[in-house]
Order: C-alpha cells, then structure tokens, then sequence
C-alpha cells in the first residue's frame, strides 16, 4: 500500500516536472528570440505584429502555467482541510454555455451544437468551483474524444441539475472508472494524454463539498459519459 | 543543398516556437506532431534531414522508440541522420539505453544551446566538423 502511494507520488512528481516545464520551454524561447531580435537592432522585432504575437503566445503559456499550479495548490489545500465553498444562486444553464463559449475555438470539432439540451436550472453553488469542475470535464471530453464530437446536457430532474459530458473516445475500462477519481490516478499513461491527472480528483472534491455526486458510464473503445447531480437551490 | 531540421514533438507550442526560431535563423524545417508520421516521412526518403529533434515523452510512439525504429532501418538514408533528444522530463534515465551519438536537449533549452547544436550540424555538411564530446546540452 505504502509502496503503491509512493509510486504514484513519483510518478505524479515527475508529470507535474514535465508539464511544468513544457510550456516554460515555449517561453523561454519566445522571451529570447525577442531578446536576441533586439540585440540584433532587427526592427521587426518592433513590429505591432510581432509583438501581438509573442504576448498572445505569452499569454497562453502563463494560462497554462497557471491552470497547473492552481490544481497542485488545490490539491494541497485538499489534503490540509478542503477548499472553501462561497455558494450563491447560480443559473447553472448559464454557466455550461459559458464554460462551451470560453473553450469553443479549443473545441471546436466540426460540430457546432455541442449543447444537446439546456434545462433553466437554478443552484446553489460556488460559481468558480462549479467553473472549475464543468471545464474540467469539456477538457477531457476534447482530449479523450480522439477529435470526435462531444455533446453536454443541461437537465432538471428528480429534484436535482444534472450535467452530463458525453464523449466518443476511447473510453474507460471497468476497473479504472472509480480509480480515476483518486488523486493522481490516470486511466492512461502519462505519455498518451498529457495533464496532471488531477482533475476528476478535484472535481469530485468539489462537487462533494456541494453535497452532490460525479461518476462515468463508458463503454470501452466507443466512449464515456460524465455525470454530475447537484441539489437544486433552497433544497 | 541545404538539409532542413525535422522536429518531431507533441506539444504545438514548443513545436511552432522552436520551427520559428529556426526559420528565423534561415533553416529550413519540417515538424511533426508525431514519431509514426515522420518515420513515414523519413522512409520516402524526399528529404533528408541535416538533424532530427524528437520529443522524449510522446503519446503513440515516444522519442526512445522512434530513435530504435529509425536505426534498425538501415537501408534508408535517414537511419544515420544525427539525432537529439529533448526531454522536459525530471532525469534522462530512460534515454540511457540509447546510443552515445544521441544527444540531449533538456527542456527548457537556452536559445543559444538549440542554435549551437542546430549549427554544428548544418555546418558540419560543409566543413565536416563535428560537435564538442559533450553529448548533453
């Protein structure tokens, strides 16, 4: 057992180096082409092109520098007593179409209607932790999906919101569906799908601390299904 | 002729960034986002490349076996295209199965590390000098 963790802590450590360090190597080099540019006295190095375009590719490897270091800060704020949870009433419908607008051109996979049904459903929640855990699960549906389309539904049922995150990837095999949950925990290596493998962890904190409930349905080799139930607000 | 550099690497960033760099230095440079396609590529045998650059961890085919899979071909031209290794990973344990002649680039590399290694190859093709014992960049 204690072996098992080890090896997963390694494991873990030496990915977080890996992804880490890959969109540093994309900055590096853009601050010194930049840099040798103007020590060449290269007046295209003063371009408004050139420079629109290394402060966007900048800025992209800050946003996933960032998104890396604020899931490893969850995670040790996870093991130190849970993260906070600011619930408000939030129009859950409103927040999915957000999340799909914000990552469209990321996901865009020749289908536009990734939103199969949109339920108005009202929670209480934390809006940036349910952010969080609703891109979560659009990334993996992109990454896992071999390019495939993915389709989210927004429902109201049974008392609760549901959203659901089908993809047509590769799917989950039995064993790995709960594993999957657990913190560095991954389906597939490393070297297949690149992240942290902390994601689903987190999510299913998040979730939880809202007294709701995420699991996947999945069919090896034709794809899988996320499911998140919440409580609706004022139950 | 001038040889282009093949990089093979998953990441789009760091493959676009160091294909820039290089054109930008007036080398040719043909990418991939994938081992199994630039060995198919290699195997046409329409280019050699002066270099190859392969990403260590990739999915499908990582750097390590598409290192192997290039030099058991050796009918093909390719198969004695010098080669570098770039890993952004922690050590370079794994790649110590490979030969001595591949080299390794560490990532994040220096500007001026990818440029010397880079250099020393495309050079080479004139003046037959080789690059320094160091094997590790």
């Amino acid at each position: 057992m204690l072996e098992e963790a080890l090896f997963y802590r390694d494991e873990f450590l030496s990915i977080a180096s890996h992804e880490l360090k890959t969109p540093l190597t994309a900055l590096k080099l853009q601050s010194q082409i930049f840099k040798r540019a103007v020590a060449k006295g290269d007046p295209e190095a003063y371009s408004k092109e050139r420079i629109d375009r290394l402060m966007s590719e900048a800025d992209r490897q800050v946003d996933r520098l960032v998104r890396l270091v604020d899931d490893m800060l969850d995670i040790s704020r996870l093991r130190t007593g849970g993260i906070s949870i600011n619930k408000e009433p939030v129009q859950l419908h409103d927040l999915v179409k957000y999340c799909i607008s914000r990552h469209l051109q990321q996901f865009y996979t020749g289908d536009s209607e990734i939103l199969r049904r949109c339920d108005e459903v009202t929670i209480s929640c934390d809006r940036q932790r349910m952010e969080q855990v609703i891109s979560n699960l659009l990334n993996n549906a992109y990454r896992y999906g071999r390019g495939r389309p993915f389709h989210v539904e927004v429902e109201k049922r049974d008392g609760v919101a549901r959203i659901s995150v089908s993809d047509e990837g590769i799917g989950i095999a039995p064993e790995d569906r709960e594993k999957i949950f657990e913190r560095f925990k991954r389906s597939v290596p490393a070297r297949e799908i690149s992240g942290l493998g902390l994601g689903l962890y987190i999510a299913r904190q998040v979730v939880e601390s809202h007294e709701g409930c995420i699991w996947v349905e999945s069919e090896l080799g034709k794809g899988s299904t996320f499911i998140v139930e919440l409580p609706l607000e004022g139950k | 002729m001038n040889r282009p550099i093949l990089i093979i690497d998953d990441d789009e960033d760091v493959r676009e960034i160091m294909k820039f760099t290089l054109e930008t230095e007036g080398h040719e440079v043909i990418a991939f986002s994938g081992a199994i396609a630039a060995l198919e590529f290699l195997q046409r045998g329409e280019k050699i490349p002066a270099l190859i650059i392969v990403d260590y961890l990739m999915p499908g085919m990582d750097g390590i076996e598409f290192i192997k899979e290039l030099r058991t071909h050796q009918s093909w031209e390719a198969s004695t295209v010098p080669l570098a290794i770039s890993s952004a990973t922690d050590t370079f344990e794994a790649t110590a199965e490979l030969p001595d002649d591949v080299l390794r680039l560490c990532k994040p590399m220096e500007l001026d590390d990818l440029l010397k290694l880079v250099s020393s190859f495309t050079h080479r093709q004139h003046d037959s000098s080789f690059p320094g014992d160091e094997n590790r960049i």
